[in-house]
């Protein structure tokens, strides 16, 4: 496989992630009136595959930007895109420790962080989709 | 509107409509990946056998440019190492000299990467003078190295 296909794949793969991640919260919470009681376990244990696709989505983005850089070629790369990137990845390590204080059931300061995670979702989703503009080939 | 508000909150529905997304968005971008590294992949001719070949036949050379007018590049042809490598004759070749036209595709980037310094793959025939009368621009910059040929 070679340097083009490792990037790219990883790339897409970190995207996928990051979107799966981003659906979880609306796909597992619960619907009045719709959730079986065999299905009551609480929000935050339930939200177990978010919090990994979120790890995930941040190693798997780490290691398409090494796969980037290592061969140190990066003549013709759209410079703006790739600091784009950098800004994105560290927002999304942010949005991890962001996250790990919400899984924190005695939390008291909840509704801000939400509001927080939320919007730094938000902003990390739109730096990703100007780096694939500016970078996809 | 009821109706169609409480189907929404069915989650196998949800869980669906997810999954095709997730399945779809994953196969137009695998696709996309595989059809541009299918156009990365080079069976270039070198040098000394391009100006063998017979104007009218088609080919396939990567170049670092040196030279680039409106409608007309030149470039050293490189030769093959690996799919990310390549190399710079230590005995300089012939240029190539590439003719575009309004036609001409340019994969894996824009008409603006095609500039002096820039490692492209050209494929079209050969015309008149063996000027190559471009089809398809590849722009490599960025996905592979040259080195020279003392390395």
């Amino acid at each position: 496989m070679n340097d083009y296909l490792q990037t790219a794949l990883s790339g897409w793969a970190g995207v996928m992630l990051f979107g799966s991640g981003l659906a979880m919260p609306y796909l597992l919470r619960r619907v009045p009136g719709r959730n079986k009681p065999a299905s009551s376990t609480p929000y935050l244990r339930r939200m177990w595959p978010h919090y990994w696709l979120g790890y995930l989505a941040f190693f798997v983005s780490f290691a398409h930007s090494w796969l980037a850089m290592r061969s140190g070629n990066m003549r013709g790369i759209n410079a703006s895109g790739v600091w784009i990137a950098t800004v994105a990845l560290l927002i999304i390590l942010w949005q991890i420790a962001v996250g790990l204080m919400l899984r924190n059931p005695t939390q008291s300061n909840r509704r801000a962080l939400r509001r927080t995670h939320f919007w730094t979702m938000a902003l990390a989703a739109a730096l990703i989709v100007v780096h694939i503009a500016l970078n996809r080939p | 509107m009821q109706t169609e508000k409480s189907r929404w909150n069915d989650p196998s529905l949800r869980w669906t409509c997810f999954l095709i997304v997730l399945m779809a968005g994953t196969a137009w971008a695998t696709r996309g990946v595989l059809a541009r590294a299918a156009a990365m992949k080079t069976s270039a001719a070198t040098a000394d056998s391009y100006y063998k070949l017979q104007p009218g036949t088609t080919a396939k050379v990567v170049l670092r440019l040196d030279e680039v007018a409106r409608d007309t590049l030149t470039g050293t042809p490189l030769q093959r190492e690996t799919d990310t490598l390549y190399r710079l004759a230590a005995q300089k070749p012939r240029q190539i000299v590439v003719d575009l036209a309004a036609e001409t595709s340019v994969v894996m980037g824009k008409p603006p990467d095609i500039v002096p310094g820039a490692v492209v793959q050209v494929s079209g025939a050969i015309g008149p003078s063996h000027r190559l009368q471009a089809t398809q621009v590849v722009i490599l910059t960025g996905y592979v190295r040259v080195s020279s040929g003392a390395e």
